[in-house]
């Protein structure tokens, strides 16, 4: 356990230093450490030093806290979810959130054309999805974790093609590449005020879904089993998933939809520290993380034009991924 | 004490599940529960658990309710041992029987404690060697043993098992209801009075080799209550499962009359 500790605090700060060497401002670690003794020491900074810091401070750092807090929020809820479904194979968009927050993005863009409304309705929809799932899942009385998927799936197919009415609608030359470039995740639009006022609720939700490992086990035993090792069954795993799907949609409103983070993280994390969640979730969010600030730096010097982060997701995670099934391959016989 | 009064219930309002169940529970006890297939015993277990929604007043356990009972006090009154369960992931056995504690301590995390009284109980299942191997590369009566070693660590008086032996080899079987009648002579972890073990089996020289009392249940009402020598007999048997005394001859016969059953 301690050894994991220290494993992830190496890895995250190796991440946050190789992040913020990276980019097209160039300097190296040599200018960095020269800039923190002149910070340190009260000197007066040379103008270099002074665009340096602007850059550091301005740019880079907003990027940074923005790629650790997506990554670190979308695998830990996605870690969540897998124990709250009993199944490995649930992402954090299984009942909905992704699907509803890119028709609320549409909305906004092809009807407001506003920045602020897209957010705010992407969040929105992406809550009111996951709603309408648990909604469905109702319908059915005495009703089975089963049927709550099936509901997602529902939920995702309806806000699914409403989205593709919206981009046939969209003017084509204005809306649609910016509804299509949002869909794909970006962290062009963070800003400092964003990041301000979103970024203290995730911190928040990545905190709480991280200790929620002792009753996630036991919740991952199934309703009867868990309510019989003294668990309100109901209530407990009603406030996870909630927890889970609001951090979700929050992620979303500073990047846009980011695939496949929250469903190969906690895979891969399960291969390196184990099932059990009481490490498994902290494990997540510190891996998707760290996983996040590699694929944006990844990002960042493939190219000077703004790639979207959402295509490189897969393309990094995948290779990991198969990676990670190979190492383990003795467990899957 | 658990004391069952009028207890019935239905799944669907057309085809009742059990009718009219009345009948007390009193420590120290091994009860053995049986019945044809859909006879209602896993009904009734989950009923006594508070799994169904039961109308109140119909079980009550140490006086409390079920029905009103918060599921952490519950926990401390009952414990529950599954048939073999199905979750995806691979917990270290430690981990699994450490859920037995789940509703106590912080919310966050088991205290040295709660790891003392995990231990103790794999140790009184002889499984402590297997603490820190994963669970779901355990044998299957292994696996019993563990949820067994968890109910332990649960701290409960009383033990609810859905037919415990079920896809378990011979000797397993045995081992397993032997472990059982020896738990149940020890007493519990903690506390200074007797476990009382309620379970279902299909087996009736499973009921005889633990002793003990035998419910037979018969389309949701009890057909027989009393000490196992005196119900599971043969007539006993003939009259629950329906079958001709010829019949139950043949398969004793076949058993070489060790179980001292004769029509």
């Amino acid at each position: 356990m301690i050894r994991h500790l220290e494993v992830a605090l190496f890895a995250i700060f190796g991440a946050i230093m190789v992040s913020l060497l990276i980019g097209r401002y160039g300097f190296d670690f040599h200018d960095l450490m020269s800039l923190s003794k002149a910070l340190l020491a009260g000197q007066e900074l040379t103008m270099k030093q002074h665009e340096i810091l602007f850059v550091l401070i301005k740019i880079r750092l907003p990027r940074i806290v923005a790629a650790m807090l997506v990554g670190a929020g979308l695998a830990v809820s996605g870690g969540a979810y897998q124990a709250m479904f009993l199944n490995p194979l649930v992402s954090p968009g299984i009942l909905g959130v992704l699907s509803g927050a890119s028709f609320g993005a549409a909305l906004g863009i092809v009807f407001f054309r506003s920045m602020i409304m897209t957010q705010v309705l992407a969040f929105c929809m992406g809550c009111a999805a996951v709603g309408l799932a648990i909604l469905l899942s109702t319908l059915v009385r005495r009703s089975s974790l089963l049927v709550m998927l099936l509901g997602g799936m529902i939920s995702a197919a309806l806000f699914g093609s409403l989205t593709s009415l919206l981009k046939f609608l969209a003017d084509p030359n204005k809306e649609l590449p910016e509804l299509v470039y949002w869909l794909m995740g970006s962290f062009a639009r963070v800003n400092e005020e964003t990041l301000l006022w979103i970024g203290l609720p995730i911190v928040g939700l990545i905190i709480y879904l991280s200790v929620q490992g002792k009753v996630a086990n036991v919740l991952s035993m199934g309703d009867e089993e868990a309510l019989s090792l003294g668990v309100a069954v109901k209530r407990t795993r009603l406030q996870i998933i909630l927890a889970a799907t609001l951090l979700s949609a929050l992620t979303v409103i500073l990047t846009g939809i980011v695939q496949w983070v929250g469903l190969v993280i906690p895979h891969i994390m399960r291969f390196v520290v184990g099932p059990d969640n009481r490490v498994l979730l902290p494990a997540s969010a510190i891996g998707g993380a760290v996983f996040m600030l590699g694929t944006d730096a990844v990002v960042r010097s493939v190219s000077t034009a703004e790639l979207p982060i959402g295509v490189f997701t897969s393309l990094v995670a995948l290779p990991l991924f198969i990676l990670s099934l190979y190492v383990n391959r003795r467990n899957w016989k | 004490m658990i004391q069952v009064s009028q207890l019935s219930f239905a799944y669907s309002k057309k085809h009742p599940v059990l009718r009219n169940l009345n009948f007390i529970i009193e420590p120290g006890e091994i009860i053995n529960i049986l019945g044809p297939n859909g006879c209602g015993k896993s009904t009734l277990l989950r009923a006594i658990l508070g799994f169904l929604p039961l109308l109140p007043g119909q079980v009550h356990i140490n006086g409390h309710d079920v029905v009103s009972l918060r599921p952490q006090r519950l926990a401390r009154l009952l414990s529950y041992v599954p048939q073999m369960h199905n979750t995806p992931f691979n917990y270290q056995v430690l981990d699994v029987v450490l859920m037995g504690r789940v509703f106590s301590g912080p919310w966050y995390k088991y205290t040295r404690e709660d790891h003392d009284i995990a231990r103790d109980a794999l140790h009184r299942v002889r499984l402590l060697d297997l603490a820190s191997r994963p669970y779901q590369h355990l044998s299957g009566g292994q696996r019993q043993l563990v949820l067994i070693a968890r109910a332990l660590a649960q701290g409960a008086d009383y033990f609810i098992m859905d037919e415990p032996v079920t896809g378990l080899d011979y000797s397993n079987q045995f081992y397993l209801l032997e472990t059982i009648r020896e738990l149940s002579a020890q007493g519990g972890a903690q506390k200074t009075g007797k476990l009382i073990f309620i379970l279902t089996t299909h087996h009736p020289e499973h009921a005889l080799f633990l002793g003990g009392r035998a419910l037979l249940i018969q389309k949701g009402q009890l057909l027989a209550d009393g000490p196992v020598e005196a119900v599971v007999t043969a007539q006993g048997i003939c009259d629950l499962y329906g079958i001709k005394p010829q019949f139950l001859d043949k398969i004793i016969n076949s058993y070489g009359k060790q179980y001292g059953m004769a029509c």
